[in-house]
């Protein structure tokens, strides 16, 4: 499982960068995108990837089957500064000069 | 009022400030009062952390290295202070100085926000939390920037946008491997960590993109160049605060960061590397500043050149190094505010910054000139001005450690520093006045001499401040009391 997350997150930074330095400011926005997906992906796989586990919910005494929730958590608040900053980039593109 | 209450209002006083000042349509008023009493409350936390004591809020009574944790150490409440001090100048600047055009479009309350995440970058204990509040200082600078008309000035918050943007990036993913590495994300908890682990080499690569992610904020040379394109396009009382602000408070992370949590036997990574960057950073950054001809982009350059010597107090790492980096964070942050609102001044008097066109200020106002000739020769270094002391405590820092190459470039970088502070005083300064003038606002003028009040102070009251700056920094190089602070008992167990 984590061959593959690795290997998505590998891709996401190669086409990232590649768009990043394509030089129009959509290419850089759309490079941005793909890094900051990238970062979350990084994030969620730090903690440990757990196939079917939910964090934290019902009694089992065993922790071992649960799935970090850390990780989840931040990954929720990068996704939503990540939005945020998205929208602010696509404002600043929209009344740039052409 | 216990240092609890002071912790939670430097944080909810902007916000108050910043609601406030929108449920007045952008009014100054709530801002105003708002950064001054962040700073009165700044001024008693630098009370209350005196002689080494560290003072922890667990947010919502999370045990530590669960919850969010808020810690004031004598480093976060001075820099708390200054930082408080140079918003309180740019929200009185931002009254008298910028068009309306700036006033109706929600300035006061983003320079709230901004000094929002300010305050709480310095007191998190937490290295995802300092992501968080460095997007809620970002996502202000970056409104605020948005602001600026012209093509230009577009074209620049363009590029402070992105590469900010990618900066943050750097963070997150070493935030998250980090995290993966050690299972933990809290200042104290890693640090404790690292010393009780044979692994703490694992840490090299995400202490990289670390680096990197400051190296750009703080504008390290390699990383720096986006700087000079960007802040010289800023009103001027926008400028002083960026300038003051933005750049040290990735100082203030690296310092934090690399000089306390990533610390194993007196060495943090990468602490060569940061060393030969920093000098290049200050011989480079004020060989840019001596070949320009504008009045702002010369200060922009000087940024660098100082952020330099400041990179190189945690680089060489000893107690009297870093006791004098961290005076020289408090000494740069009023220096740097105060000059360029002065140039400010200068500019709206003569009518330009560039120093072809502008002549004889000294004739024209002599109040002008003097405001300008106090962080001027602070900045460069002469006695008695706070410049001084924070440059001769740093030679004598790497002097005592024979660093020979770090001593002569504090010496030559110090002359050419003079140099091109000479140039535009030469220039703009001496000379026939030519054109009309315009004569500065009396609260202006006030303000300014206000700041540089401090910066004298600053110079002969050098002892006294100097011993807050060498508490800070034994807390900083010796977080005994940060842990217990943060960890309650002195050798926390894992549950």
């Amino acid at each position: 499982m984590e061959i593959f997350v690795a290997i998505t997150i590998g891709i996401l930074v190669a086409t990232g960068l590649y768009r990043l330095l394509g030089g129009c400011k959509v290419d850089i926005i759309i490079g941005l995108i793909l890094l900051s997906q990238a970062a979350n992906l990084i994030i969620l796989a730090s903690g440990g990837l757990k196939h079917n586990a939910a964090a934290l919910v019902g009694d089992d005494p065993d922790l071992s089957s649960f799935a970090d929730p850390l990780p989840q958590a931040l990954v929720l608040t990068a996704i939503v500064i990540g939005f945020g900053i998205l929208a602010f980039l696509l404002t600043l593109l929209i009344r740039s000069p052409k | 009022m216990t240092p609890d209450h002071l912790i939670v209002a430097s944080l909810l006083l902007p916000v108050v400030g910043a609601i406030a000042s929108m449920a007045m349509r952008g009014h100054f008023l709530p801002a105003l009062v708002s950064s001054i009493l962040g700073f009165a409350s700044a001024l008693a936390l630098v009370a209350t952390t005196a002689g080494g004591k560290v003072f922890a809020l667990h947010v919502g009574n999370w045990p530590a290295p669960y919850g969010v944790v808020m810690v004031a150490d004598g480093f976060a409440a001075l820099m708390l202070a200054v930082c408080q001090l140079i918003l309180i100048a740019a929200v009185i600047f931002s009254t008298t100085t910028l068009s309306s055009r700036y006033k109706r479009r929600h300035l006061f309350p983003l320079l709230c926000t901004l000094g929002l995440g300010a305050n709480g970058a310095f007191l998190t204990g937490d290295l995802f939390n300092l992501y968080v509040w460095f997007e809620v200082l970002l996502l202000s600078s970056f409104a605020i920037m948005a602001m600026v008309p012209g093509k230009e000035a577009r074209e620049a918050t363009w590029r402070y946008v992105v590469i900010n943007l990618i900066a943050s990036l750097l963070f997150l993913i070493a935030a998250g491997l980090i995290y993966g590495k050690t299972g933990t994300l809290n200042f104290a908890d890693l640090h404790h960590l690292f010393q009780n682990s044979e692994r703490s080499f694992l840490i090299e690569s995400s202490s990289a993109l670390l680096f990197g992610a400051f190296g750009i904020k703080a504008a390290l040379i390699p990383l720096a160049f986006w700087l000079p394109k960007s802040y010289p396009q800023l009103p001027p009382a926008i400028s002083a605060l960026f300038a003051a602000l933005l750049t040290k408070i990735g100082l203030y992370a690296l310092y934090r960061i690399f000089g306390m949590v990533l610390v194993v036997q007196g060495r943090f990574p990468h602490q060569n590397i940061l060393f030969y960057l920093a000098i290049l950073t200050m011989v480079g950054g004020v060989l840019g500043a001596v070949a320009q001809n504008d009045m702002r982009r010369v200060l922009s350059f000087h940024i660098i050149s100082q952020v330099g010597y400041m990179a190189l107090a945690l680089a060489l790492y000893s107690p009297l190094a870093m006791a004098s980096g961290i005076f020289y964070l408090m000494h740069h942050i009023v220096v740097k505010g105060n000059l360029f609102l002065v140039t400010g001044l200068a500019e709206a008097h003569a009518g330009s910054s560039h120093l072809r066109e502008v002549r004889g200020i000294v004739r024209s106002s002599p109040i002008i000139a003097a405001l300008f000739a106090v962080p001027a020769l602070s900045l460069a270094g002469l006695p008695p001005l706070s410049g001084f002391f924070a440059k001769f405590s740093l030679l004598k820092a790497s002097l005592t450690q024979h660093e020979w190459v770090a001593a002569l470039a504090i010496i030559l970088v110090g002359l050419l520093t003079i140099y091109s502070m000479l140039k535009i005083w030469v220039a703009a300064f001496w000379g026939e006045p030519q054109g009309a003038r315009v004569s500065p606002r009396a609260l202006n003028l006030a303000t300014s001499a206000a700041l540089a009040l401090v910066i004298i102070t600053l110079g002969v009251a050098a002892g006294p401040l100097f011993d807050l700056a060498r508490d800070a920094s034994e807390t900083l190089m010796n977080p005994a009391a940060y842990l217990e602070a943060v960890l309650g008992a002195p050798n926390p167990t894992t549950p």
